[in-house]
């Protein structure tokens, strides 16, 4: 008898969302139904069909609460949700505008004052991507989180190109900060690397930011005229041999693990 | 003639924390104590009994836990919470002033 009221609450049940309170419902139920056939057949009523039928029809009215639990149709939510989305753009725009307006005529700075249109929606866009990552880690879906750092490093780079580049008008020299993503992407991804596996240290990442970063630090202060192209190449050297002694590390670690 | 609805409209919570008061119980043990001390003329839905126990449970005049019940299911146990025992002596005076109002209006009186 206990299948038949699970598999007939199960019918009963389909569509409605998986919550704790449906399913508390659900068990709430069934164990009032098999209660209710238990007392039938202790008085005496021996036909299972009827006694299934008297007890699924003694709790004919719970699809009301069924109605409760079910919430607010799909299709509401969604415009409710859309509805408070605009809400919040159209005061997010309000509030820019104001900035934008109040420092424009403070300042007399209208040439620069724009960049109140662009910086936070990076800043926002940034905060959203690490946000994801978070959650990601917190599922454990490591890979996924791991992922999403490359756009959020992306953002916080070039937003912070444009602002160098505006407010100190510093165009013909401020792409170099360009070159320094990739080295901070995979610095980033190292140390969440480190977090999703269990303090692991990737060994193969870290030898390539080294080295990359060698070059480029070699490329910007020979751009920049701060160093001589020779004999500073050295610096490309130097990296090199950081990278050989972080793989010797790993070696060496292998080794004594192994051993 | 059981009634149902109408009978017990507006005093479904205090019935039911006042059955609480009495011990934990469930569900199944509720609906069928109302039944049986309602002497034949109340015939509660179950639809009313759980509505009435989320909205409670949510107010935080009741808390729920499971409990071992018959045939393999779960039974599914309400409590009376301290919020709860207040409401009711709160009900039980509304109650009281009421039946004494309508005895006046109804049977005669000063």
């Amino acid at each position: 008898m206990y299948e038949r009221f699970e598999e007939y609450l199960s019918k009963e049940f389909k569509g409605l969302p998986k919550t704790k309170a449906v399913n508390d419902f659900k068990e709430e139920l069934l164990g009032n139904l098999v209660e209710k056939a238990e007392e039938l057949k202790a008085k005496g009523e021996s036909d299972e069909d009827k006694v299934f039928q008297l007890c699924v029809n003694s709790i004919d009215g719970f699809k009301e609460t069924l109605k409760e639990l079910r919430g607010k149709p799909m299709l509401i939510k969604g415009a409710i949700k859309a509805a408070n989305l605009i809400v919040y753009l159209v005061a997010y725009l309000i509030v820019l505008t104001g900035v934008y307006l109040g420092i424009s005529f403070a300042y007399g700075n209208w040439s620069e004052s724009w960049l109140i249109f662009v910086v936070p929606n990076f800043v926002l866009a940034m905060a959203y991507c690490l946000a994801l990552t978070s959650s990601f880690y917190r599922k454990g879906k490591y890979a996924l989180g791991r992922l999403l750092i490359v756009p959020a490093i992306s953002l916080g780079v070039v937003g912070a190109y444009l602002c160098v580049s505006v407010l100190m008008d510093m165009w013909s020299k401020s792409w170099l900060m360009l070159l320094f993503l990739p080295s901070l992407i995979l610095l980033c991804d190292i140390i969440a690397g480190f977090a999703a596996k269990r303090n692991k240290i990737l060994f193969a990442e870290l030898m390539a930011v080294v080295t990359i970063t060698s070059v480029m630090v070699y490329v910007t202060l020979g751009i920049l005229g701060i160093l001589a192209w020779h004999p500073y190449w050295l610096i490309i050297v130097g990296g090199g041999a950081a990278s050989a002694i972080i793989f010797a590390v790993y070696l060496k670690s292998k080794t004594s693990k192994a051993g | 003639m059981a009634q149902s609805g109408d009978f017990l409209r507006g005093h479904t919570e205090t019935i039911i924390l006042r059955l609480l008061l009495d011990g934990d119980s469930y569900g199944y043990e509720i609906s069928k104590n109302i039944v049986e001390r309602g002497m034949g003329l109340i015939d509660i839905k179950d639809a009313t009994i759980y509505t009435a126990f989320r909205r409670m449970e949510n107010d935080g005049l009741l808390a729920t836990y499971w409990g071992e019940g018959a045939g393999g299911a779960r039974r599914r146990y309400y409590s009376i919470t301290e919020k709860g025992r207040k409401l009711y002596e709160e009900k039980k005076a509304e109650w009281q002033k009421l039946r004494t109002v309508l005895d006046n209006l109804i049977l005669g009186g000063k």
